[in-house]
């Protein structure tokens, strides 16, 4: 019955919200770090659909109605840039020269050390923009011909582990401006990063929002002209 | 007659149709004009100009984007589980990707903070900027 049940879209997308609500809660009853949220959602509905037999061809019919919302989540990202306008403008210069470099620097390192590394010419497409904030990578992905799962992949990769180690890399490199600090996690992590850096301080976590869109802009704008160059 | 609803609830569906409106729009002028920008993309910058030009003032869509933005997860979350009809194929590549993702998250964290320092040691401000 469960196999019939969940060929249906309806059922597709209320088992997927009801499982990214229940995890949720669960984290932030927990709040267990390890247990990235994101991570055991997709394991519990990975394991559902096996246990019901769907394939993800069937379950993707109500998937691409979430995945839809991308769209429009995309565009929302234009509220936070405005409201950042007035700090972007205190902090033009040193803001447009970290995200211009960071965006640069993502592109290049991440392909150059990838292709260094074996990885095949799809990969390379498909990881280029990880350090975008998912939706804006999700574009640029596309317009790359990259795969769309591999830069899902890549870019909650690169937040959560921005998240985790962005603080400790900034002390080792003997970063001592605050602003420096939030540029740089900011736009080598997204928004996954720029949790962090809210918690060591004003100052850092405003600098690593404000970073965020536009490290998602530059690369679009960059990255289909670098990448073709570094392949 | 039929009780109208909320103000806040007409305020979410409006900047939800906004933010539809931009994506179309923006989507339009990236496949007519041949953009480097994906049409999301161009919709952002629409959007944001709108706000900056007061056409859509920050009300209208402010809740549509919050409810978009705080549940960003959940729209991933089924490209997240397509993950699985992929690995099979980047079993061999994986390690070669985690490595270089890591790597260059570090790379990038470091080259863009100095950067920054640099520009702010060039403006003489450097000690006061914290």
């Amino acid at each position: 019955m469960l196999n019939s049940l969940l060929k249906e879209p309806l059922f597709q997308v209320t088992v997927t919200l009801v499982v990214y609500i229940l995890v949720n809660r669960l984290y932030r009853r927990f709040h267990i770090f390890l247990l990235n949220p994101l991570l055991l959602a997709t394991v519990i509905l990975i394991y559902i659909l096996q246990y019901a037999r769907v394939d993800y061809e069937t379950y993707s019919k109500g998937g691409n109605m979430i995945t839809f919302l991308l769209g429009p989540a995309t565009v929302a990202l234009g509220v936070p840039l405005y409201k950042q306008v007035p700090v972007i403008r205190a902090n033009l210069k040193p803001i447009v020269v970290g995200v211009l470099t960071g965006s640069v620097t993502a592109i290049v390192s991440a392909v150059v050390l990838a292709r260094i590394l074996g990885a095949g010419r799809e990969t390379l497409l498909s990881i280029a923009a990880k350090s975008t904030t998912m939706p804006i990578a999700l574009g640029i992905t596309e317009i790359l011909g990259g795969n769309d799962k591999l830069i899902v992949l890549s870019v909650a990769v690169t937040g959560i582990f921005g998240g985790v180690i962005g603080a400790e890399v900034m002390k080792l490199a003997r970063v001592k401006s605050r602003i420096a600090v939030g540029i740089g996690i900011g736009t080598a992590s997204h928004a996954g990063g720029t949790s962090r850096a809210i918690q060591l301080g004003e100052t850092e976590g405003s600098m690593s929002g404000a970073a965020i869109v536009l490290t998602g802009l530059v690369t679009a704008l960059i990255a289909p002209y670098l990448v073709k160059w570094l392949i | 007659m039929a009780k109208l609803p909320g103000k806040k609830e007409i305020t979410i569906f409006e900047g939800f149709v906004i933010l539809l409106l931009m994506q179309s729009i923006g989507t339009f002028l990236s496949n007519h004009f041949s953009l480097i920008l994906p049409g999301n993309l161009t919709g952002l910058l629409l959007l944001f100009l709108a706000l900056l030009f007061r056409i859509v003032r920050l009300e209208q869509v402010e809740g549509a984007a919050r409810l978009l933005l705080d549940n960003m997860m959940v729209l991933f979350l089924p490209l997240n589980v397509g993950l699985v009809t992929i690995l099979p194929s980047i079993r061999q590549e994986l390690l070669a990707i985690i490595i270089s993702l890591l790597a260059s998250t570090v790379i990038v964290m470091v080259v863009t903070a100095k950067a920054v320092e640099m520009v702010e040691r060039g403006r003489g401000n450097a000690k006061q900027s914290s």
